[in-house]
């Protein structure tokens, strides 16, 4: 019982942080909060949707993988005509601009999907059955999923900490000035960054209807609040921080489920609880640098 | 040039205001593409026609600004009158007065103070809450509710603002996106206030016995149930506005002006920033309290899906175009970005998508909102007389630095 929590929690940290380190990236390279990433998970559902009808006889993973990169082409777009031209201005406009560019996309989906009103199925991309060590029911999909999430985060961090161009992210992160000055191309490394982050937001849409098999165009909404209170818990714009915030979340949604009488619908109440707790005692998060300010 | 400015102020509110009504009357997309054609030549004549001493488009607005706000309430005596025969755009208006209320007060969080507050439906909610709940379940009159509501609101907003005060920027949004969802949630999984459905037959609000949602009898003229609610709510916002205005001018508005700029320095000049903050949090959620409540009472009918994250957004929205920081403006945002949207009711299922893309358009094309913040002023000070190039000279020295 307390070793499936513990695996319930993993797989459900796995899919928050998927979300939650593209947030901590948006706010590392351009210290904006981008609220329309959760509607690049909703993207990639739905373009993998279309792609299943189209692509008879290919494979789910041929689509899925297509998926992807079509929405990691639609983040970079996103930035090109929505964001860049605002990037001298205060940096509400940018929040705003990317709610505004939320609303599109989400309602573009529902007007454009067929019947897009109303919940989707989504097909399993796992093999069914389960693996039965000792007592513990472990089904493949979890399993699956959970190792695709690490994988892709691990990725994600070879990426950032072994490439050039990840070491122009963390140095356009760390000092924007600093970075133009050896010659960092800004335009370039938030380019990539938004590649990299709509591609991590797929990723985590696709891997929550395969795991929940129930898709919905507003289902980007849940996972962009819930990816960035992982990353605020953690500390925005700390990488290894977006990973402990997201296990913190998933431990209490989990623990709150299983172990509160109607814990099910407390579940959201319970966290958001925490992360308010977690602002007021810790406002920059676990892993968040204390920073000293100068006027 | 010789018509003297309080008439030429008063002729374009006028023109202006008849156009709006036309703007809205009309259904014809053919004879609205005139209009809206006609609409932006006449403002460009009137903006050079109204132009102030200084030489600033519509600036005799702001010279004469006490012609100005009676001519404003005029209109706004006669706008029912105008629309008696479409209830459903008197309605739309009082909406539109209901969210400058709440964009009024959420401005002196996010424009005066910068605090981004995403989760400002929570607190109208409380407003509206506590009201239909005060009024119909425990048998106290709605102005009773009211009050109580807009005063409950404002201690949930001291309550989360003492906390909240000790974090800042993006972290701030966040708690309050966190308390908005909390109050949803919360509210949802209450049976005691209906859960899911919501309240109804919430009781109006009467005057001398007489219920606010009947129609009214003026000098002959018939008026539509809604004209009462909105004589009402146009007070109270005007009230609102009033004080807003106050608040601003006074130490504590400094203070908030002082927090947005630098939080380190205002804090260095030994200012109380906490206090400023709670202010700022209890004013603001006050008069969301206040229009939530009032809402309750005009529609009758509460349900947590009025309350939800996208209409935070919206109010943040209205304030942001409205022009942050500037009263005026943040109530003509309300009054556009809820009247506008209802105009594209043809498009029912476009709505939000429009919406989505005007707001892209006018981030792009207006980042500064309708009617940008204004320069302090202080009466005590005596103005220069006359430095009208002022700022031609420092544009001409930028583009010859570069």
């Amino acid at each position: 019982m307390a070793l499936e929590q513990l695996l319930n929690a993993l797989l459900l940290g796995g899919m928050y942080s998927l979300v939650a380190v593209g947030f901590t990236l948006f706010f590392g390279v351009l210290d904006l909060v981008n609220f329309a990433h959760g509607e690049m998970a909703t993207l990639a559902v739905f373009v993998a949707l279309a792609l299943f009808g189209v692509v008879v006889g290919g494979t789910a993973w041929g689509a899925v993988l297509l998926a992807v990169l079509v929405v990691a082409g639609a983040g970079v777009l996103v930035e090109r005509l929505a964001l860049r031209r605002l990037r001298a201005a205060p940096p509400l406009l940018m929040l705003l601009a990317t709610v505004g560019v939320s609303i599109v996309l989400r309602e573009g989906v529902r007007l454009l999907y067929p019947a897009g009103s109303n919940p989707q199925v989504f097909p399993p991309l796992f093999p069914e059955g389960a693996l039965s060590v000792g007592a513990l029911r472990v089904p493949y999909d979890t399993l699956a999923i959970l190792g695709v999430a690490w994988l892709v985060i691990a990725a994600c961090d070879r990426f950032i900490r072994g490439t050039r161009t990840g070491a122009a992210i963390r140095a356009v992160a760390q000092d924007r000035e600093a970075a133009l000055f050896m010659g960092v191309d800004l335009d370039r490394t938030v380019a990539v960054t938004f590649l990299l982050g709509s591609a991590l937001g797929a990723v985590a849409g696709l891997l929550n209807g395969a795991f929940y098999g129930i898709v919905r165009y507003d289902m980007g909404l849940v996972m962009a609040i819930k990816g960035f209170s992982a990353a605020v818990v953690g500390g925005l714009g700390s990488f290894y921080g977006a990973l402990v915030g997201s296990l913190v979340l998933a431990a209490v949604e989990t623990a709150s489920t299983a172990y509160l009488p109607g814990g099910s619908q407390l579940r959201d109440v319970l966290s958001f609880l925490v992360v308010i707790g977690f602002l007021v005692l810790r406002p920059t998060g676990l892993l968040g640098e204390r920073s000293v300010e100068k006027v | 040039m010789s018509v003297p400015a309080p008439v030429r102020v008063l002729t374009v509110q006028a023109a202006a205001a008849a156009w709006a009504v036309a703007f809205l009357l009309v259904e014809s997309w053919a004879v609205l593409g005139l209009l809206v054609a006609a609409g932006a030549g006449f403002s460009i004549w009137a903006a050079r026609w109204t132009a102030g001493r200084d030489g600033r488009a519509f600036g005799a607005v702001e010279e004469c600004a006490g012609w100005a706000a009676g001519g404003l309430a005029v209109l706004v005596v006669l706008l029912p009158f105008a629309l008696r025969a479409s209830p459903y755009w008197l309605f739309v208006f009082v909406l539109a007065g209901i969210h400058a209320l709440m964009a009024v007060g959420l401005n002196v969080q996010v424009g005066s103070t910068e605090m981004v507050n995403l989760g400002f439906a929570g607190f109208a909610a409380i407003g509206a809450y506590t009201s239909a709940v005060l009024s119909r379940d425990a048998g106290f009159d709605p102005w009773v509710g009211l009050l109580a509501g807009a005063l409950a609101a404002c201690a949930a907003g001291l309550v989360v603002g003492l906390p909240a005060a000790r974090t800042r920027g993006y972290y701030y949004s966040l708690v309050t996106i966190a308390f908005g969802i909390v109050a949803y949630l919360a509210l949802v999984n209450l049976p005691a206030v209906g859960g899911p459905s919501g309240l109804g037959r919430i009781p109006p609000l009467s005057v001398l016995g007489v219920s606010l949602r009947s129609p009214l009898s003026v000098a002959g003229f018939a008026l539509p149930g809604q004209a009462p609610s909105f004589y009402l709510v146009a007070v109270l916002l005007a009230a609102a506005v009033w004080a807003a205005r106050r608040m601003h001018r006074s130490e504590a508005g400094l203070v908030w002006n002082a927090l947005r700029e630098d939080e380190v320095a205002t804090r260095s000049l030994g200012l109380d920033v906490t206090q400023a903050k709670l202010w700022a949090m209890g004013f603001g959620t006050f008069l969301g309290g206040l229009a939530g409540a009032l809402y309750a009472h005009t529609v009758g009918f509460i349900a947590p899906d009025n309350f939800t994250f996208l209409h935070s957004v919206m109010l943040v929205s209205m304030v942001i175009l409205g022009g942050t920081d500037n009263v005026a403006g943040v109530v003509l945002g309300a009054v556009v970005l809820t009247v506008i949207p209802e105009k594209f009711r043809a498009f029912q299922d476009y709505r939000l998508l429009l919406y989505g893309a005007v707001l892209l358009a006018m981030l792009h094309g207006r980042p500064q909102g309708l009617l940008p913040k204004g320069v302090r002023r202080y009466a005590s000070v005596p103005q220069p007389p006359e430095a009208p190039r002022a700022e031609k000279a420092v544009e001409a020295g930028t583009v010859a630095v570069r």
